[in-house]
């Protein structure tokens, strides 16, 4: 076929340009053929074709998540990432139902509020990311929480009526028992981004997230594609948010939760891969049917309930392997999130051998090199300005070695998380697998240890044995497969999930050691004794992330991979060691928690992964690698601690700590801007 | 015209794409009739919103023993469903699928009251018996069976009110923020107090119906309170972190703050006066003579549920939107240790395990129900029904 090709010099340009244009799809093909594949297996496991109910109402089912993906996707295209999908979600439909629904609005009004609501949102994080010049990652967060806050305060629990008219707009039959009503709003929405692709606006949008600096050089306006792209997604989480409300005839609080995950997913089915610049909405909606058709297939197999979330991760990690022998990942993607190393470490790291000596005694000026200490104070400095205004707020109740004690305990948890995610984060990466690990982790920890000390002679190496194998898991995709990180660990997260509903049949079983449970719980003198050896775990991280080869050697790829690999650094085996590290520290944290809890629960880590995130930005890292200090990051998890502990004791309605935690780890952000940069 | 035709690829097959299925599907709706309405035994499915805590565990143990027990096992044949990620998308999408499959009955833990209504409908208009336990749906043709929260907040707040005898400070320990269940309690909780301008709710810490959160919750709003600051607990779940957390703290048994809230076993057993003789007490998981409350709400309303939806289907009966069953108090006053714990022990009413019997300390004490013999409490631990 190729020969042919080559040989054959009458071949029509039309079919070149079919063949083109297959492989620059290849993503949208296979996510159309995945879709059709899980139907055709379903069927036959069912031993009957799919009705006509069936597909209308699976189509139904996945419209809010296919939405909520196409708006996912126009900001990955950009070069972005929204994890405040669901919250915007959760905050329109709370918006449209609560203030508008009884307003009597024609339907198609009511839409446009919701759209417009989105819009807003979006411009807010697309402001913060494009003008101001922050991370996605982080300014999303941010936004998570406080709309999330918001959505609390208009929407205390379920509730308000959504009119009939809009319900039949959204969701009856175009064509009686021909064409559902879920379709007519996906190819509209599709239709839509199909035409602002086309325009200027969507050029520049394609361009601010393939190679925003060539693009900008050609005089196209990236920053306003990169605000555009979120402005454009927060429109479709809009209509998301309308249609949802339109299916439940209310509004729901917490209904945009689970979106942040699935939307992903949904978009990396899709063939979309992150790092922007390329992809397609109609991928997306594919992908967000796919997730929504395996609910059948999994009922059709009469699988056991603890396989779903490692099945899906699966299917994500097989579509993402066969889409990205299609894709050449480009500079940029490297830059951005690490991918692709596998050319990278190739090459033996000869060059550094001998230039400085592995590991030597670190004085002040290494340990706190005076470039990193702007970084770094701000943190320490909210840190004690928080413990100031909890002192006077709280007055005599206020005992400050009580704090200090329970201060350090709290954070020492995040603390060592925070190691971990740190130095993946410093190398360029993300580990979104930290949660799931810290859970197994905690689980099979717990079942080994039993309630005896002798145990944790073996109980403690197992449970940090199986942290270094996750980290390597993890690595290993990221590094020798070339995944991007989010994906990469996004898949080892939802297997972990899985593993740990295995091994623990659904409820943990066994107690913590009593050493480990005084080690969290006891007393020596005033303090938790793990008040006082936190500080040893923190010297330890500061030596390790300041004195070493491999602190030095960290840097460099987190700055800029290629260069580092010509100066001899060996790329790959140093980011498989990052997320070695990060699955260590997992396992110390599952290990600590169990004790901390005095069993292992399988929402043991679920509370940790955001908070590792704002704690090492907070700190003072560039969530984009190359710059970090780990005396900043425990900086970061003191002061958000203090925070929490601040806001849980004050009379605060539930909703307003979420406003002011995401306020608050905003500001932080935007005052640790480095303006020298980019 | 390579421009146009490069155009008309890029929008047209993905219409058509998305047209072919159900246009197929449509034209072979006519041969896909419900080919398992021959089988004889009740197709009955259960879609557990949320999975992975004791509690579910003991439930879903339930549902298995009963359909299992001599009674139901020639009647039903009974499949389990968990959503993944707690997602309002996935389980409609279940419902859906469950409905096809030729359900009968569909009990559901549902993860939101408002979103699954569609799919709901639409199972109940295709003559499917549609039950949901705990937690309610708004949806007219669904049954729910369930606890009225607010009735039971205000039962356990006028408990605290007429102990401290209308003045002191209480700690709130709340569910889940933004679910109806949550929100009704404390609203109905508040709203009591406000009567007793002495009483003060000093603190509220989101719970999430989880010992592990209420426990790093209240560590969080201990930090900067001492336990001498508060008088009482008014927790929705999590007494037994509270106890645990005062262990640790140093207080002894007769000086801890007592807690209201549900009925985990090791709660329970605090109750009982602290020299009862208990096999396998050990840590905070033992007698410690407080005076404090504890209200059931399920496991045995998952099984409960199953069976009036399995009943009415199997007699052709229309069952209520609302079936409330009482959510059963015990205090230090009738706290009762059980022997064996199985039907006819707890039917003599005894309500408290010790940690031999039930070696996990967030055990459910709420698994008797006089209407269903066949379970006790081996069946919520191992699915196994008594006979």
């Amino acid at each position: 076929m190729n020969t042919q090709v080559m040989n054959s010099p009458a071949i029509s340009p039309v079919s070149i340009d079919w063949r083109a244009n297959l492989k620059r799809n290849q993503g949208l093909v296979l996510s159309v053929g995945f879709f059709a594949l899980l139907i055709l297996v379903t069927a036959l496991v069912n031993g009957r074709a799919p009705s006509y109910f069936g597909i209308s109402m699976l189509i139904a089912s996945a419209t809010t998540l296919a939405l909520a993906a196409i708006g996912q996707s126009v900001i990955v295209i950009g070069g972005g990432l929204d994890l405040s999908v669901g919250a915007i979600v959760g905050f329109t439909q709370a918006m449209m139902v609560m203030y508008f629904t009884d307003l009597g609005l024609p339907p198609y009004l009511l839409i446009a509020i919701a759209v417009g609501f989105g819009m807003l949102a979006g411009a807010i994080n697309g402001f913060f990311v494009s003008v101001v010049g922050l991370q996605p990652i982080i300014v999303t967060l941010a936004t998570m929480f406080t709309l999330q806050g918001i959505t609390l305060l208009i929407l205390p629990q379920p509730g308000g009526l959504v009119p009939d008219e809009l319900m039949a707009t959204l969701l009856d039959d175009l064509v009686m028992d021909v064409i559902p009503g879920p379709v007519v709003v996906l190819v509209v929405a599709l239709l839509v981004w199909g035409v602002i692709k086309k325009t200027s606006l969507g050029t520049s949008i394609f361009a601010a997230g393939s190679d925003s600096h060539s693009a900008q050089l050609a005089g196209i306006k990236v920053k306003t594609g990169v605000w555009a792209s979120y402005v454009i997604g927060g429109g479709f989480y809009g209509a998301a948010g309308a249609f949802v409300a339109a299916q439940s005839g209310a509004a729901d609080p917490l209904i945009g939760a689970p979106l942040l995950v699935s939307s992903l997913t949904a978009v990396m089915l899709g063939g979309t891969l992150l790092g922007g610049g390329r992809g397609s909405a109609i991928g997306s909606v594919f992908g967000a049917l796919t997730l929504i058709a395996m609910v059948n297939l999994l009922l059709a197999l009469g699988a056991p309930n603890y396989l779903t979330a490692g099945l899906e991760a699966l299917v994500l990690l097989l579509a993402v392997v066969i889409n990205r022998q299609a894709g050449n990942s480009s500079e940029s993607e490297i830059r951005r999130l690490g991918l692709s190393l596998k050319q990278l470490g190739k090459s033996v790291s000869s060059g550094s051998k001998g230039v400085a000596p592995a590991f030597r005694l670190p004085s002040l000026q290494d340990l706190i090199p005076k470039t990193d200490r702007k970084f770094i104070l701000p943190a320490w400095i909210g840190m004690l300005v928080l413990a100031v205004v909890a002192a006077l707020y709280y007055g005599d109740a206020f005992n400050a070695l009580r704090y200090v004690d329970r201060l350090l305990l709290l954070g020492a948890f995040l603390a060592v998380l925070v190691l971990g995610q740190g130095t993946v984060i410093m190398s360029g990466g993300f580990d979104l697998s930290i949660a799931a690990s810290v859970t197994l982790c905690g689980v099979v920890g717990a079942m080994l240890m039993n309630g005896s000390d002798i145990a944790l002679l073996w109980a403690v190496p197992v449970t940090l044995g199986v942290g270094v194998l996750i980290g390597l898991a993890n690595g290993l995709l990221v590094a020798v497969v070339g995944l991007s990180p989010i994906v990469a660990t996004l898949a080892v997260g939802g297997i972990l999930q899985t593993l740990s509903m295995f091994v623990s049949g659904g409820t943990p079983s066994g107690d913590a050691a009593p050493l480990l449970h005084w080690l969290v719980n006891g007393k020596l003198g005033v303090f938790t004794p793990l008040s006082l050896l936190i500080f040893l775990f923190v010297l330890g991280g500061v030596v390790l992330m300041s004195c070493t080869t491999f602190a030095r050697r960290l840097v460099s790829v987190g700055i800029n991979a290629r260069a580092a690999m010509m100066c001899g650094v060996n790329v790959r085996n140093l980011t498989i060691g990052c997320y070695v590290i990060s699955g260590l520290c997992a396992g110390l944290a599952g290990l600590l928690l169990t004790g901390f809890l005095g069993r292992a629960s399988l929402s043991l880590g679920d509370n940790y992964l955001l908070p590792t995130v704002a704690a090492v930005a907070v700190g003072g890292t560039l969530i984009t690698g190359g710059r970090g200090h780990y005396l900043g990051m425990f900086g970061g998890v003191l002061a958000l601690t203090a925070l929490q502990i601040l806001l849980s004791g004050t009379p605060l309605p539930p909703a307003v700590r979420d406003i002011t935690l995401g306020l608050a780890v905003m500001l932080a952000v935007i005052f640790l801007r480095d303006k020298a940069q980019r | 015209m390579k421009q146009l035709f490069t155009r008309t690829t890029s929008t047209l097959p993905p219409l058509r794409r998305l047209l072919t299925p159900f246009v197929m599907g449509a034209a072979l709706m006519g041969a896909t009739l419900n080919t398992q309405a021959a089988e004889d035994k009740l197709n009955v499915y259960v879609s557990f919103g949320f999975y992975g805590n004791t509690w579910m565990e003991q439930n879903r143990n339930m549902m298995e023993a009963l359909a299992a027990s001599k009674d139901y096992k020639d009647k039903i044949n009974l499949k389990v469903q968990v959503v993944g990620n707690g997602d309002p998308q996935r389980q409609s999408q279940q419902i859906n699928a469950m409905t096809e499959a030729g359900a009968d009955v569909i009990v559901l833990y549902p993860v939101s009251p408002t979103a699954l209504n569609r799919a709901i409908k639409n199972a109940c208009r295709r003559g499917v018996t549609v039950m949901t336990w705990d937690s309610t749906v708004t949806e007219s043709c669904a049954t729910n069976v369930h606890a009225d929260n607010k009735l039971q907040a205000e039962h356990q707040a006028q408990w605290i009110a007429d102990k401290l005898e209308g003045k002191g400070n209480i700690l709130m320990i709340n569910g889940l923020n933004g679910a109806a269940a949550s929100d009704d309690r404390v609203k109905a909780a508040k709203a009591l107090w406000s009567k007793y301008p002495g009483l003060k709710v000093v603190g509220e810490v989101e719970g999430k119906w989880s010992d592990p959160v209420v426990r790093e919750e209240v560590s969080k709003f201990m930090a900067v309170r001492s336990w001498n600051d508060i008088d009482m607990v008014f927790a929705q779940l999590g007494c037994y972190p509270v106890y645990a957390l005062q262990d640790e703290a140093g207080i002894a048994d007769a000086d801890k703050v007592p807690c209201a809230g549900s009925a985990e076993n090791a709660e329970r057993l605090a109750l009982l006066p602290a020299d009862t003789k208990v096999d396998g007490a050990s840590g905070s998981y033992r007698p410690m003579g407080i005076d404090g409350y504890t209200f059931e709400v399920g496991p045995a309303m998952g099984a409960q549920a199953l069976k009036y939806g399995v009943d009415a289907k199997l007699a052709g009966k229309k069952l209520d939107h609302d079936i409330v069953m009482p959510a059963k108090v015990v205090t230090a006053d009738n706290a009762k240790l059980c022997t064996t714990a199985d039907f006819a022990d707890l039917s003599s009413g005894c309500n408290t395990f010790s940690p031999a019997l039930a070696p996990n300390p967030e055990t459910s004490t709420a698994v008797y129900s006089e209407e269903l013999p066949q379970l006790n409490l081996n069946a919520s631990l191992t699915g196994t029904p008594e006979y």
